[in-house]
């Protein structure tokens, strides 16, 4: 058994469709605010809401050097990075360390597919063959946006992308956890950059788990998830001696798989049980210490039923728990990301976040103190939740430093 | 098409000493599946120059032991990943619920990825009508969500991507968590040729995958043991021409100079016998490994 497994969250961003930055997300989460909209995104004709950000459609926006990256998801990625002084935080983390151990881990579920959906729209009627335009290697690549985010913040140290579906985002923070503390580096960017496109869109629209309304999490009418779109970045150093009291810290992660079923999670939540418990004990915590469950909460009927018999089992007293994708929507390889970054919030605020979109509770679920308005109350300790397609589950543990 | 993104050179100086806590780990087991390369015995012999190379292409075979419903539903590249992971985990006589898994892959499925932007690419809403099935094959980790279905293995699995360097990410990743775990891990590696017109964008020249059991402690039958450190050097290339194009063409293959370290410390029967080879990685960096 390892030693403690603390990492410092030194700095942390995330734009989504509460707004570009942490500002907006905190101040539309006190407020109670959603991001969600009606879909008119690109020649969708489906009839569902999404979490869309405000990614310009200006010719250039990326950096000339940058510009064969140029695709929706690297343009999300570059917008996030401009926020939240990141920039300058990753500037000074090149000052005190080797720019070739920090390391680069993001996670995406979709990276820069759209621009090939577009080129298969522009065949060439003769070949068949694709538009010029269309860049495999610097867009539609899973591993493009790590390479990207790498090369505009300037580091040279490992990389690479985790696609795990709706766990991508969070499973990366075990990965930085890991070489961290093996040595092998000294700082990490980790996040998730996931921006809509219509594989997700009509994908989700063929397994019948989009909803035609804003998504209500534990609703007893929750009909499927509301898509969203998020860029996040985080950046991990080693907790120690110089890490000031009351800084955030990731104390644990637990990761599972749940050998079940591609689409459908486990019938008892095992899996998601196991992936909680994991990070409890590698935070060396009693499931009695965490004040606040930040849930997945997709409002699909089987992913919140399933979720809460999972927390149920774990949990004797429940502390509050709730989903916030009723506000940023269901940014899938993104998402397990934005769950931390929020429940970062949480912390700082000591807030218990509320369920936008939430009306009617579902009596039927095992009985969890699911919460549906904002409440003040001590925070501690912050269990957030991911769990994704192919059965891959990863629960955090964030905490406060002495 | 390249970047623009500068000419930024790594100054050897600079960062000679950027790896000091160096991964180690111990290869237990190997697995693999590519042209005139059916399997860890064949390839041993040919890559330590016992017996020449000969090209020859595959059928990527069934997967008798997957439950019947997951059967119908995969592709070659499920079909290839999780032949190349069984043939591994056999050879080294562990269960396969017992090991925790890291699936690396730059490719991904893409026969199932043109199916879908074919279907997307209809302009009537009830034609972009994309099966359920086609579209949870469509996520990156499908090979290890139906490995861990197959295997009943609950464990944490991972599934990477960094291009051309996806299978020295791979190993990174797997080496840090069996150090990590302190248990064994499976590696599998796969990359299967991209259907036309995604051939065009994206050229693989052949199929190709590998597998390997690795674990931090120390054994008498591990194959070989395994030190890696990221530098800047250039890349170990196969003297075999073939089998260089072999390495070239498709990402997982990339592992090759690797697997030949491997092969001849193996076959010669040698312990004092150590290798070092350089694998692709993420630029301006290179893998080392040397192998023990």
């Amino acid at each position: 058994m390892r030693g403690r497994a603390f990492l410092s969250l030194s700095a942390f961003t995330a734009t989504s469709c509460l707004g570009n930055g942490v500002a907006p997300l905190r101040s539309r989460l006190l407020a109670q605010q959603g991001g969600l909209t009606s879909c008119q995104f690109e020649a969708v004709d489906l009839d569902t809401y999404v979490g869309i950000t405000n990614i310009t459609d200006d010719e250039v926006f990326l950096p000339a050097a940058l510009q064969d990256f140029d695709c929706r998801n690297n343009r999300l990625a570059y917008l996030g990075l401009q926020q939240d002084s990141f920039i300058d935080a990753v500037d000074k983390a090149k000052c005190q360390f080797d720019k070739h151990r920090i390391g680069v881990f993001l996670g995406t579920s979709t990276s820069g597919m759209l621009q090939t959906e577009k080129g298969y729209l522009e065949l060439d009627p003769q070949t068949g063959a694709l538009p010029s335009w269309v860049n495999y290697r610097y867009a539609q690549n899973t591993g493009s946006v790590a390479h990207f985010v790498r090369l505009a913040l300037g580091v040279a140290g490992p990389a690479a992308v985790v696609s795990t579906a709706c766990s991508s985002s969070a499973k990366v923070f075990a990965m930085a956890q890991r070489m961290l503390l093996l040595g092998a580096i000294d700082a990490a960017i980790v996040g998730g950059v996931d921006s809509l496109c219509l594989t997700t869109l009509y994908g989700f629209h063929s397994l019948q788990l989009l909803s035609q309304h804003p998504c209500k999490p534990y609703d007893a009418n929750r009909d499927g998830i509301s898509i969203g779109e998020a860029a996040v970045f985080a950046l991990l150093t080693h907790d120690d001696e110089h890490t000031p009291s009351g800084s955030l810290l990731i104390k644990g992660v637990g990761e599972s798989s749940d050998a079940y079923h591609m689409s459908s999670p486990h019938p008892q939540g095992l899996g998601a049980c196991q992936a909680m418990r994991s990070a409890l004990q590698q935070a060396r915590l009693a499931a009695s210490d965490i004040d606040y469950i930040h849930l997945h909460g997709t409002a699909t009927k089987n992913n919140d039923a399933i979720e809460s018999i999972a927390v149920s089992a774990v949990f004797d007293d429940m502390p509050p728990a709730s989903s916030t994708k009723g506000a940023t929507g269901h940014c899938l390889g993104a998402a397990g990301a934005l769950n931390v970054v929020i429940g970062a919030v949480a912390l700082q605020q000591q807030i218990a976040w509320g369920s936008i979109g939430t009306e009617e509770l579902d009596a039927a679920l095992p009985r969890i103190h699911y919460q549906v308005h904002n409440a003040a109350r001590p925070i501690r300790h912050v269990l957030s939740n991911s769990l994704g397609f192919g059965g891959s589950n990863c629960s955090l543990v964030l905490g406060l430093k002495d | 098409m390249q970047p623009r993104f500068g000419a930024e050179r790594l100054d050897m100086r600079e960062c000679a000493d950027f790896f000091e806590g160096a991964l180690q780990c111990h290869v237990l087991s190997i697995g693999l599946l590519g042209p005139g390369l059916p399997d860890w015995n064949v390839a041993q012999s040919v890559l330590s120059g016992k017996h020449s190379y000969q090209r020859a292409d595959f059928e990527i075979p069934v997967v008798t032991w997957l439950p019947p419903t997951e059967r119908r539903r995969v592709g070659k590249m499920v079909r290839l990943a999780l032949t190349v992971g069984n043939a591994a985990v056999q050879a080294a006589s562990i269960e396969a619920r017992q090991l925790a898994t890291v699936f690396t892959s730059s490719s991904g499925d893409g026969d199932n990825c043109d199916a879908i932007f074919t279907t997307l690419a209809h302009t009537e809403k009830s034609e972009r009508f994309i099966s359920p099935t086609r579209f949870h094959n469509s996520v990156h980790n499908a090979p290890a969500g139906y490995w861990s279905i197959a295997n009943q293995c609950m464990l944490p699995s991972t599934s990477l991507c960094a291009y051309d360097s996806s299978f020295a990410a791979g190993l990174v990743e797997a080496c840090s968590q069996a150090l990590w775990s302190d248990e064994p891990i499976l590696l599998i590696s796969s990359d299967v040729v991209y259907p036309y017109p995604l051939s065009d964008i994206r050229p693989i020249g052949c199929n190709f995958a590998v597998a390997m059991v690795l674990t931090a402690v120390a054994t008498d039958v591990a194959l070989a043991k395994l030190t890696l450190r990221y530098v800047a050097e250039s890349e170990t290339r196969m003297e075999n021409q073939e089998l260089d194009e072999v390495r070239r063409s498709n990402p997982s293959a990339r592992c090759l100079p690797l697997l030949q370290a491997i092969a001849r410390k193996v076959l010669h029967d040698d312990r004092a016998v150590s290798d070092t080879v350089h694998l692709e990685y993420v630029e301006p960096l290179t893998l080392e490994v040397a192998v023990d």
